[in-house]
């Protein structure tokens, strides 16, 4: 982060870049033009630039790569990137590349303007005039050198000091020296007053003296800067050996200055002449050097301010890819406050809505969801049965007490037709008939709906609410149906009770005035009678006690039909129960038993002495029923429902059995097809099983006689006879 | 010579050393003598300039040459310690009217003029009696390893042959170094 925001911003990098440049150039150019000081550090600018050149050469190759690599891993971005590249060098290579082949032209025909046939002609033609008038001069000084070595001959030693003097008697800048062949100088005379130790010539002259040759040459003055001054050697054949004469004569100023200026310029001409070809070179790598300098931080700056301007694009691309995998909580850096930022941001907002939309969309489904989840349970702990179809009568919700009701595996026939539902469930179709033909309407309605299930007939009571949408159009139906079979009963039931105890007070009540004034008749005028009315009278009274006595034991039938319920409760073996019961009817009495008890069965909380009762009842109506020698089956079993554990018992005659019509009706007092009996037993068996919390009904798919079950419940599941009695 | 030109000197020298030409000087002989206070050079070089040089010259352009001395001391665990380290310079150039090679020495006495390159060659190569100022730090008896190079200074050459001169094995006029041990 803090090298992030020490990193100079891109176009400063390359502004000092291109000054760097520049001004490398401008002082690689300024050196290559002239030899002042700059000349001096020539070769390090052109090592600066050449590998300023490489480095730039090399970040620009390194680009190149990047930029490849990103093409083939086809990274978002990369195209762009590289067609503004490969437009910006082509741009910028071809006016470049124009300019440098015609400044390189320019150059050639320059440098080669300035050599001319004529000038080296006249050059040469001035060195050699020069020379001439030199030689003259130099002539001149040999010949007088030589003139004076003649003198000089045979003049004694001590006397050559002298002779010299008077030779050079004239005053001039020229100096004299006469000197042994071993160097020794034996005279001196000379105007240059400077010179305090004669200049002797050199060992090539001294070796060309020595073969008796004179030796004259033109040489540069001692002193830097003097001009010029011929040297003129001639031997001085003395009288003891010989010596040797030198003259060092000093060419005349302005012919000096003449010459040296003829000499500077041949020189300067002749070395420009011999350096031509070196001179284009050095131009060419220079101009070379800018262009390729120029060319190579223009296209590495243009490298780096196109990834910067294609930066958010790269990043623009990615985001979008990232939404459409997505990725909403995607955001951009808006970097620029150009049209581009504008579109990075108008982008954020758009994920961000996006993201917004999602999340409701989220929480919208979840609500739902947890909707869905609210009415299943609640329709599956709703004892009523709710179904609901669509516009085409597809059946798209089916809760757990519809299944029950209607005894048909609903909840696992979703989006089955209504149609397919009659086939599947015969026993339905004709309710679902009904339902359809009602469920059609537009309006809610409610019926009464009977069907004979494979329980008996059942009650139902439907309603049904159709479904509309927006436009109040008929989308399909909801039918809410609840079982009232069982609420008719206990209505008939209660009914029943409330006539019996009123049967039984109002008719109890005179039944014993009957039979007593019937005795006292009997008994008062028994005696005063003949014996053909006393038999009568005997008879009659007889009779009408008889049938009193028969209506107290029906009314106490009633009463105790209709008494309030007192069980005591205790923990009961069924199957242990039973046996003991049957245990009591031997084979004389005309019954048969054939028992399937389940041994191990746990015990029910229950009133033993009620319960005897019953199965006195049930063997005393199947014996009553029977024709011919009876069969009862007894079973016994437990059987687990959705909620409970019940203890089952079943009991089947072989009798008639009970009629369709009478089936639901059966456990009502004085429904009856036999002869004989209250027509109480029944309806007294099955007050005393609810009494206990359990239920009967009878056994409609059994065929061969009547037959009821019995389900009793286990005491930690159910709660207890008061609760459901009075509850 | 600035140390600038200096290093860039040696980056291309020691490119160049790469094709060390066969006309290259030679230094023979060299030793390093005290006389009272001071020390004084001899040694014999042998010049060969290569036909690019030579012609070169003989075209105006001046040439300059220059003897390098070192001397070091022996030092035990560490790098040879440098305690002499001496540069002269001299110029050749061709005095087109007088037809003479002259030798110029730095130290603006008047150049010496030869009537062959040869001649030339042959005299500056006798190096006799050249002082060196800066021995004076040389402790007597004790032993010192010295060497002595010749080469040819391409950054005095005019500015358009530079580079030609570094890139090109014709123009690497450059003595090997020539070592020798000496007690002063």
């Amino acid at each position: 982060m803090v090298l992030r925001r020490l990193k100079p911003p891109v176009s400063l990098t390359i502004a000092v870049l291109f000054a760097a440049i520049v001004a490398s150039l401008h002082l690689m150019s300024s050196a290559t033009q002239d030899s002042s000081r700059l000349g001096q550090l020539y070769s390090s600018l052109l090592l600066i630039n050449s590998l300023g050149s490489m480095l730039l050469l090399g970040l620009v190759g390194a680009n190149v790569y990047w930029m490849l690599k990103q093409l083939k891993r086809k990274v978002a971005g990369s195209r762009f990137t590289a067609r503004m590249v490969f437009l910006f060098i082509l741009l910028s290579l071809a006016p470049a590349s124009i300019v440098f082949y015609y400044s390189m032209q320019f150059l050639q025909q320059s440098i080669d303007s300035w050599f001319d046939v004529r000038i080296d002609r006249a050059m040469e033609d001035a060195l050699q005039l020069g020379q001439a008038a030199m030689d003259e001069q130099m002539r001149t000084v040999l010949r007088q050198t030589e003139q004076a070595a003649e003198r000089l001959e045979n003049v004694p030693d001590s006397m050559l000091g002298i002779t010299l003097s008077e030779l050079y008697d004239t005053p001039q800048d020229a100096d004299f020296t006469v000197f042994s062949k071993q160097g020794r100088i034996v005279a001196a005379s000379g105007g240059s007053a400077e010179s305090i130790v004669p200049d002797l010539p050199n060992e090539g002259v001294l070796l060309q003296l020595r073969r008796g040759r004179s030796h004259v040459s033109l040489e540069p003055a001692a002193e830097a800067g003097e001009g010029l001054r011929i040297r003129a050697v001639a031997v001085v054949n003395a009288r003891d050996e010989s010596y040797f004469l030198q003259t060092l004569y000093p060419v005349p100023r302005r012919l000096a200055e003449l010459a040296d200026t003829v000499e500077s310029a041949f020189v300067h001409y002749k070395e420009l002449n011999y350096l031509r070809s070196s001179l284009k070179a050095s131009f060419s790598l220079t101009l070379s050097l800018v262009l390729l300098l120029s060319l190579l931080a223009a296209i590495w700056s243009a490298f780096a301010s196109i990834r910067r301007i294609v930066a958010p694009v790269r990043r623009l691309v990615q985001g979008t890819r990232a939404v459409a995998e997505g990725d909403y909580e995607k955001r951009l850096p808006v970097k620029s406050k150009d049209e581009l930022g504008f579109l990075v941001e108008s982008f954020n907002v758009m994920t961000a809505k996006l993201a917004r939309a999602r999340d409701e969309a989220h929480n919208s489904r979840q609500e739902v969801e947890r909707q869905r989840a609210y009415l299943e349970t609640l329709l599956g702990n709703l004892s009523s049965g709710v179904l609901s179809f669509d516009s085409r009568l597809k059946l798209q919700t089916a809760n757990h007490a519809s299944g029950v009701i209607l005894n048909a595996d609903l909840p696992a026939r979703i989006n089955t037709p209504l149609a397919k539902l009659a086939e599947l469930y015969p026993h339905l179709a004709d309710a679902l008939a009904l339902v359809g033909e009602r469920g059609m309407r537009d309006k809610p309605w409610q019926e009464e709906i009977t069907l004979v299930g494979p329980e008996g007939r059942q009650h139902l009571l439907c309603h049904g609410t159709p479904l509309l949408n927006g436009d109040r159009q008929w989308q399909g139906a909801v039918v809410v149906f609840d079982d009232v079979t069982e609420l008719i009963r206990a209505q008939r039931s209660a009914a029943w009770g409330e006539v019996a105890q009123r049967l039984a007070h109002e008719i109890k009540n005179p039944l014993t005035p009957i039979q007593l004034s019937a005795e006292r008749l009997r008994h008062k005028l028994g005696g005063a009678l003949g014996e053909a009315e006393a038999e009568v009278l005997d008879k009659s009274t007889r009779t009408i006690v008889q049938q009193v006595e028969a209506m107290k034991t029906m009314v106490n039938a009633f009463a105790e039909y209709a008494k309030p319920a007192r069980i005591q409760l205790q923990p009961v073996q069924l199957s242990q129960l039973v046996e003991e019961v049957v245990a009591l009817y031997p084979p004389k009495s005309g019954v048969r038993f054939e028992l399937q008890l389940s041994e191990g069965l746990p015990a029910i909380s229950a009133d033993p002495v009620k319960l005897r009762q019953v199965l006195h009842n049930l063997i005393k109506n199947a014996q009553e029923a029977a024709e011919g020698e009876g069969l009862i089956q007894l079973l016994t079993r437990m059987v687990p429902d959705r909620y409970h554990c019940w203890i089952e018992l079943l009991v089947r005659d072989n009798g008639p059995g009970v009629a369709p019509e009478q089936a639901d009706r059966v456990f009502e007092p004085y429904v009856t097809t036999k002869t004989k009996g209250t027509g109480l037993g029944l309806a007294i068996v099955k007050k005393i099983i609810e009494e206990h919390g359990g239920t009967i009904r009878h056994d409609a798919g059994y065929r061969g006689g009547a037959g009821f079950i019995i389900r009793l419940p286990l005491p930690d599941t159910v709660a207890t006879s008061e609760n459901v009695i009075h509850g | 010579m600035s140390p600038s030109r200096a290093g860039v000197g040696a980056v291309l020298l020691a490119a160049g050393a790469a094709f060390a030409a066969t006309d290259s000087p030679r230094i023979v002989r060299a030793e390093l003598v005290r006389e009272g206070e001071r020390h004084l050079l001899n040694a014999d070089v042998e010049y060969r300039f290569s036909d690019a040089a030579t012609e070169a010259l003989q075209n105006g352009v001046p040439l300059t040459l220059q003897l390098n001395l070192q001397v070091s001391r022996e030092r035990r665990y560490r790098w040879d310690e440098t305690v002499v380290d001496e540069h002269w310079s001299f110029r050749l150039r061709y005095h087109s009217l007088a037809k003479l090679y002259q030798w110029v020495e730095e130290d603006g006495r008047a150049p010496r003029g030869f009537a062959s390159l040869a001649a030339l060659l042959e005299e500056m190569g006798a190096v006799r009696r050249l002082e060196v100022p800066g021995a004076g730090v040389l402790v007597p008896g004790q032993s010192y390893q010295a060497r002595l190079a010749v080469s040819l200074d391409i950054e005095s050459l005019p500015l358009p042959l530079r580079p030609v001169a570094y890139l090109s094995p014709a123009w690497y006029l450059a003595s090997p170094w020539f070592p020798w041990s000496f007690v002063d």
